[in-house]
């Protein structure tokens, strides 16, 4: 911790990573990117925790289960579209979540990229701390 | 004889277009920084270095992505490529042994040469970049850009496409992120589970 590099990636680029991360997942349909950039910056926020603060906070023992949160962000995915096919609808299709159309693909799209950010955020995080 | 002189008369519009087309003026500068990047790796015989020109390589595979307007594929870039997969390569630097023996010969450097050589000739059948006549323009990309505010309503059409016309193929992608994790947990966890 005492390297200036180090000193000010921990105080400026850390919470800009989480601030940039954090803006493409609420502004998913306005800007370029989705899900995924959303997601991986969120694990490279994680990653860079683990490497300037190793010393001060276990990481590795936060990520114990990252494995089986991928799988639930890949649930999280499936079933929107599962559940189109419960009410008659065609798999993936997300006209059955509202009688609105604009506000069904809406809340869709919103649902899936939650699944998406919270299966590439842990699945990356995941092969990171497994490597180490 | 003909074809020969088809061929010039293409590479003097092609270099008049790169001199007077700034963008793809800076689009060249940064590949030639790539192919001298790729020239040290083949020649390097540190692994330390191999990764540094990898991590080097794929920088400027971003700005060129953000010059060709495609951002989001650029932030895909900039954070798996260049950060995350080389903090990976170095994690596992540290664990093996360091030095490499260069088996490169000017040999194969030559083979590589002629071969790329022979797909650079082939590319003067390719579409210009951004050309609205193109195939992929006509067909299913004038149906996205036509109906997608009225079918979904959202401002940004690759969002649309990716999340809704295209769900299935987004869900394949997510299934790769888990099968990826998946494989490595099982490989690496195999000897301690023992």
């Amino acid at each position: 911790m005492n390297s200036f590099i180090l000193r000010f990636a921990s105080v400026f680029l850390l919470p800009l990573i989480f601030l940039v991360s954090f803006y493409i997942f609420i502004n998913g349909e306005i800007s370029p990117g989705g899900g995924f950039q959303s997601g991986a910056l969120m694990a490279i926020f994680i990653v860079a925790c683990d490497l300037i603060l190793a010393d001060k906070i276990k990481f590795i023992e936060l990520v114990k289960n990252n494995h089986k949160i991928t799988m639930f962000g890949f649930a999280v995915y499936f079933f929107t579209g599962f559940f189109a096919l419960v009410f008659g609808y065609n798999f993936l299709d997300y006209d059955y979540i509202a009688r609105d159309i604009h506000l069904a693909q809406s809340i869709g799209i919103i649902l899936i990229e939650v699944g998406v950010t919270i299966a590439v955020s842990s699945g990356l995080t995941a092969i990171y701390f497994s490597f180490k | 004889m003909s074809k020969f002189i088809n061929y010039l008369t293409f590479m003097k519009d092609a270099s008049f277009r790169l001199i007077f087309d700034q963008e793809i003026l800076i689009i060249t500068i940064f590949l030639l920084i790539i192919l001298s990047c790729v020239f040290l790796l083949i020649m390097s015989t540190s692994l330390l270095q191999n990764i540094i020109y990898l991590s080097c390589c794929s920088l400027c595979l971003v700005l060129i992505y953000l010059f060709l307007d495609a951002p989001d594929v650029a932030m895909t870039e900039a954070a798996i490529n260049c950060c995350l997969s080389t903090i990976i390569l170095l994690l596992v630097l540290k664990k093996i042994d360091n030095k490499i023996v260069n088996n490169v010969k000017l040999s194969h450097l030559f083979g590589f040469m002629f071969i790329s050589c022979l797909l650079v000739f082939y590319t003067k059948d390719l579409v210009d970049i951004g050309d609205s006549s193109s195939p992929a323009q006509q067909h299913l990309g004038k149906f996205y850009l036509e109906n997608t505010a009225s079918n979904i309503g959202i401002p940004s059409v690759v969002a649309a496409i990716l999340a809704s016309y295209r769900g299935f193929d987004t869900m394949g992608e997510t299934l790769v992120i888990v099968t990826a994790v998946v494989a490595i947990k099982f490989v690496l966890n195999y000897k301690s589970e023992q």
